[in-house]
């Protein structure tokens, strides 16, 4: 019984660390690729490792030839408006469905979250054109102005701020608080983890998008990240060390935030991570 | 003031409008207008000059009339059964294995390992696997030729592109499922298990009819997540095949953009928006009635 009990043990460790190998792999490719030359990465059989693995050469043609420390900027510079924007309005939102009554509630509440039905790309279009009227194409503010606010962090934060007791609230109104001071300085400070785990989570997203930076940004400078990657690419030659590198560069910092967030990633991701 | 009077009360009441405003005005002028939008173009026809006028159905029989549509519609579903199929079965062995797993801490470590591609952008992904797939000097064909196995063309082929693209897909999105069903499994309470023991149930008949069935509504929730996600892949195709070879790996969402900005068919793609959405709508019915009252529900 105990060796059959080993023997499945042994099996599942098995089967764990292979899964966790083989889902590895390409993390792995991409990083050696990186460091190789040209001549390098068109051999048979590839060699594994790159011959020196101090040669930057691709990452320092990336950031020539791409900007891609404007990119990197703009990426961070998008991720942080979205960010602030939508951790507060959603805050503001979801303590309002929360805890307050108001006519016309119950509406305003399903144009919110029936959002979360409408696949991005079926409004794209006629918000591009908008955008275009509104001379937004091509700017900063047309980039991050559709993706500020999610309908899902107002759900996130709804949920999150109706589990504070009343009482702190009336006791706060009682003492003569005003409305702002009390969701500033008792309603925020009380949601502190699910405003975390929003914050993660949009990071993520925003980070990543790739549609609608497509779609809205024309001149090179202005792109960010996983745009920028496709510019490395033309009809007729992919220069895959340099894509490589560049890959790298737009996964380190979601990288870095998880070696550094792990747990609170996993919960964020497990509790809240679904973008309908 | 006094508690309960009608001003204070009315006070109450503004300050709840003041905190939801914003947000309704936003989200009825960025999707609640041009999703009316979106339905407008789909009854006009473009003109020449890129304007739009009412056409009634005319745009509507155009599409569906139209070769590429269909193969696209065709290639997403394909897309869509392939990349959710592996994913829920995968997803369902890697998180029951997890959650064998006797030291917590190690089964965290593992976890966090499985979850990490999920990070990365589809974009990149793309990338990084059109590298790993590459017929010639790719690792894949590498490995496949370590084990005895023909090489491949992956992307490169007609017959085995969508395939590759779930591959991908896959390997972006099977952490995240992972995290879902392990969820699931871990609010099992012990008891059903002990009972089923002490009935003498074990092994895989144990699974089979008491882990499974009580893990149906987290499978059912990743199910139509990935469905819902796999129909409106984008990212990836645009990236490595751009639709190709010959149209192979056309899709919906690819259909949609091609319309609205290489073709400048705005009215075209404004009936696909409509039907992604209003298939996408069904699916998302579906979700929330089968999520309803579960924590992840949001």
């Amino acid at each position: 019984m105990s060796y059959r009990r080993h023997l499945s043990r042994a099996v599942l460790y098995a089967l764990l660390v292979v899964g966790v190998g083989l889902l590895f792999i390409p993390i792995f490719w991409t990083f050696t690729t990186s460091f190789k030359t040209l001549p390098e990465i068109n051999v048979v059989p590839p060699p594994i490792f790159p011959d020196s693995f101090l040669n930057f050469s691709n990452y320092t043609k990336v950031f020539q030839r791409l900007h891609f420390g404007r990119l990197l900027l703009n990426n961070f510079a998008m991720c942080a408006v979205v960010l602030a924007a939508s951790l507060v309005f959603a805050t503001m939102t979801g303590y309002g469905f929360a805890k307050f009554r108001f006519p016309g509630k119950e509406i305003a509440f399903f144009a919110i979250v029936g959002v979360l039905m409408v696949p991005f790309q079926s409004v794209a279009v006629p918000l591009f054109r908008w955008m275009d009227r509104l001379r937004l194409v091509d700017t900063f503010l047309g980039l991050v102005l559709p993706l500020m606010i999610s309908a899902f962090g107002v759900l996130l934060m709804r949920e999150a701020a109706s589990t504070i007791p009343n009482d702190y609230i009336e006791a706060a109104r009682i003492d003569g608080c005003s409305e702002l001071r009390i969701f500033l300085q008792i309603i925020m400070p009380m949601l502190k983890p699910s405003i975390a785990a929003l914050a993660i989570i949009k990071f993520m997203w925003t980070w990543n998008e790739f549609f609608w930076p497509l779609l809205i940004i024309m001149t090179p400078k202005k792109a960010v990240v996983t745009l920028g990657l496709s510019y490395l690419t033309n009809m007729y030659f992919r220069e895959y060390h340099l894509i490589t590198a560049a890959a790298i560069l737009s996964l380190l910092p979601l990288f870095l935030l998880f070696a550094i967030l792990r747990q609170w990633m996993v919960e964020a991701l497990t509790g809240t991570g679904l973008k309908a | 003031m006094k508690l309960g009077s009608t001003s204070y009360s009315r006070k109450l009441t503004l300050t709840g409008v003041f905190f939801i405003l914003p947000v309704f005005l936003y989200f009825i002028v960025l999707y609640w207008y041009p999703l009316i939008s979106a339905f407008v173009m789909s009854f006009q026809e473009t003109i020449p000059g890129l304007e739009l006028q009412f056409a009634g159905l005319k745009t509507y029989r155009e599409v569906l009339a139209d070769e590429d549509f269909w193969r696209s519609l065709v290639n997403t579903m394909l897309f869509a059964v392939q990349a959710v199929a592996a994913d829920v079965l995968l997803a369902l062995i890697i998180s029951i294995a997890l959650y064998n797993v006797p030291s917590a801490s190690f089964r965290n470590v593992l976890t966090l390992l499985f979850v990490l591609p999920t990070l990365v952008s589809l974009a990149a992904a793309g990338f990084i696997w059109e590298w790993l797939f590459h017929p010639r000097f790719g690792l894949a064909n590498q490995l496949l030729g370590l084990v005895g196995l023909p090489s491949l063309k992956f992307l490169q082929d007609e017959n085995q592109v969508i395939s590759s693209l779930a591959v991908i897909n896959v390997w972006v999105r099977v952490g995240f499922s992972v995290l879902i069903l392990l969820a699931g499994l871990q609010s099992i309470p012990d008891t059903y298990f002990d009972a089923a023991k002490v009935d003498g149930a074990k092994g895989l008949k144990l699974y089979w009819f008491i882990t499974l069935p009580l893990l149906l509504p987290h499978l059912g929730a990743v199910l139509l997540l990935e469905v819902i996600f796999a129909v409106k892949i984008f990212d990836i195709v645009y990236v490595t095949t751009q639709g190709g070879p010959a149209g192979a790996s056309d899709m919906l969402m690819l259909y949609l953009y091609n319309n609205a900005f290489r073709f400048y068919r705005i009215d075209k793609a404004a009936v696909t928006a409509v039907f992604i959405f209003l298939v996408l709508l069904a699916f998302g019915i579906l979700q929330r009635r089968l999520l309803a009252g579960r924590r992840y529900e949001l």
